[in-house]
């Protein structure tokens, strides 16, 4: 590139000179993706294997290598002390606890920047609370299982009764992989619980206990509008818990029309394009109980192990096509209306 | 710090604010009266999760009680059925910064513990809390029924040892009945008397009088330079 520039600038300084724009560059370059993390993970090295047999460049940026400033019409970001400005033509991001907080604020920085992200910090942050996410998800009539939450002991035997009473759930507002999921076999249990988080200002909700599906959900990954994989999680020893992480054993499981329907509803009311989508069979239908934006996908229990998938090139190739349809000015979110199909 | 400021002004109190605060964190109490040879049910904590499977092992494994180092009233009293509850438990609360400690289940004494009454070294009266809808917490603020009951002389002699290790005059003890002796759950400061189901009900005697007249004697013992604490063993 430099010696380009050096030999047209004898010919033609003008045309010299549009190739130091970003635009005219753009055609040589492949587009170069950043996976923006909070964890050094299986899946980012999955993403960096991926992009190899791609047509773009991919690199891990770790939040916590990040600073940002935050200046009237001049955002900037900072990553490992050097400034950023157009390095990267889209970023993915995979934000998880501890550093949720820190990593949504990078993200909103890059938007600022006008870089096309996958999925807007907005988005994830509806889903990272999940009563917050439920409340969504009421208003475009999405079913789930009853949920409640109450501040003052006044009020905790009525919540209690809205969710059907004991045996009942206690979650945490902002959990994941099942910690901080409890069930509260009575009343009391349930109130023990609501008193003590409320002690420490910690926010939790009460969630109707659906019995017939005790200890297993359904895991549905959806990829910009369309269901990729589903799978069942069962728990192997009682717990009421499905989760991998604790213990639970995946298998492939096909899911019917209406439930694809409700896991592709409620991303789309989340306006998330990645996403696994956690639903239970009840007695009245499939209930869904939340909604991950940094889901796992590689290892043995990963939908990229399950159905035998390049998932990682599957997103890769997401955020490309997002990204020209992006410059077109098409919007970042929803490419494709699964449900006007 | 009120109380800490009455006694940087000389004024007699009847228990010092280093004696309260001591109690406030039960398992900072736990491990005085480790050193005082109390016997109490085994406990642990553990901070990071390699340090969980020991600590569960520790405490006997599962059942185990979960507990807030600071609680009161039975609130953050839980049982944990399983080691996968217990660990639950300790990642949801490690998350928040919150303290709390892993305690054998004595399954023996589920749902009923004894609260001994003391006061300037003395038992003043002990009675039996149950809980009466299965509840493993026998604590009169959920429900739990109380009676009058006698105790034995080893009882009574580890409830004063308590009471003494930590240098109160007024004290709640709890203990419970485990098939190897009396084990002391926790040691009140500040309990409550007044009531049918408590002390002066259950005894029929003037209880807040018998503390103010002890505030007296105290202060007179004070005055004349004997020790705040221990006026009477």
């Amino acid at each position: 590139m430099v010696a380009k520039y050096i030999i047209l600038s004898k010919f033609d300084t003008f045309r010299s000179f549009l190739y130091c724009l970003p635009l005219f560059r753009k055609q040589e370059v492949a587009i170069r993706i950043g996976i923006l993390t909070t964890h050094l993970t299986d899946e980012e090295d999955r993403f960096l294997e991926a992009g190899k047999n791609l047509d773009c460049d991919v690199e891990i940026l770790e939040v916590r290598k990040f600073g940002i400033s935050i200046c009237p019409n001049n955002p900037k970001i900072y990553y490992e002390g050097q400034r950023i400005t157009g390095e990267f033509d889209a970023i993915i991001p995979r934000i998880d606890p501890p550093h949720t907080e820190f990593g949504f604020m990078v993200l909103r920085q890059f938007q600022a920047l006008d870089v096309y992200v996958t999925d807007t910090a907005y988005s994830l942050e509806l889903c990272r609370d999940k009563l917050r996410c439920l409340q969504y998800l009421m208003r475009k009539n999405v079913p789930f299982p009853t949920t409640g939450s109450a501040y003052s002991k006044v009020d905790y035997d009525k919540t209690i009764k809205t969710v059907g009473g004991a045996p009942l759930i206690i979650k945490l507002n902002e959990g994941t992989e099942g910690v901080g999921v409890f069930l509260a076999e009575d009343e009391k249990a349930a109130k023990n619980f609501l008193q003590t988080f409320k002690q420490f200002d910690v926010r939790v909700m009460l969630q109707e206990f659906i019995k017939e599906s005790s200890g297993r959900d359904i895991r549905a990954v959806v990829l910009g509008g369309k269901v990729i994989g589903s799978f069942e999680r069962t728990s192997q020893d009682g717990d009421f818990r499905a989760n991998t992480a604790l213990g639970g054993a995946v298998k492939v499981i096909e899911i019917t029309e209406e439930e694809k329907n409700i896991a592709l509803h409620a991303t789309e009311a989340m306006k998330l394009n990645m996403a696994g989508v956690d639903i239970i069979r009840s007695k009245n239908g499939p209930l869904i109980i939340e909604i991950n934006s940094a889901q796992d996908f590689a290892g043995p229990y990963g939908v990229e192990a399950l159905y035998d998938i390049n998932f990682a090139g599957m997103i890769l190739n997401f955020a490309i096509e997002g990204k020209k349809k992006f410059d077109k000015g098409e919007g970042v979110w929803l490419q494709k209306n699964p449900l006007k199909a | 710090m009120v109380l800490r400021q009455f006694q940087a002004l000389d004024v007699y109190v009847t228990d010092t604010a280093y004696s309260l605060e001591l109690c406030r964190d039960k398992l900072r109490c736990l491990q005085y009266l480790m050193r005082k040879n109390v016997p109490f049910p085994t406990t642990g904590s553990a901070y990071s999760r390699v340090g969980y499977d020991k600590i569960i092992k520790t405490v006997g494994g599962a059942p185990l009680i979960i507990k807030l180092n600071e609680g009161t009233e039975g609130i953050g009293v839980f049982l944990a059925e399983d080691e996968k509850a217990a660990k639950n438990f300790l990642q949801t609360f490690k998350q928040f910064d919150v303290r709390i400690m892993l305690q054998e289940f004595i399954k023996e004494s589920s749902g009923r513990d004894i609260r001994a009454v003391v006061l300037g070294g003395k038992i003043i009266g002990s009675f039996e809390r149950v809980s009466q809808d299965g509840d493993f917490r026998a604590n009169v603020a959920l429900g739990g029924l109380t009676k009058i009951i006698d105790l034995t002389d080893e009882e009574k002699s580890v409830i004063l040892h308590a009471t003494e290790a930590m240098k109160l005059n007024m004290a709640g003890v709890d203990l419970v009945r485990s098939k190897n002796g009396p084990l002391i759950l926790e040691v009140n400061s500040a309990q409550d008397f007044a009531g049918s189901h408590l002390i002066e009900g259950l005894y029929n005697i003037d209880f807040a009088s018998m503390l103010i007249n002890f505030a007296i004697e105290g202060k007179k013992k004070f005055d004349k330079g004997e020790a705040v604490w221990l006026q009477n063993t």
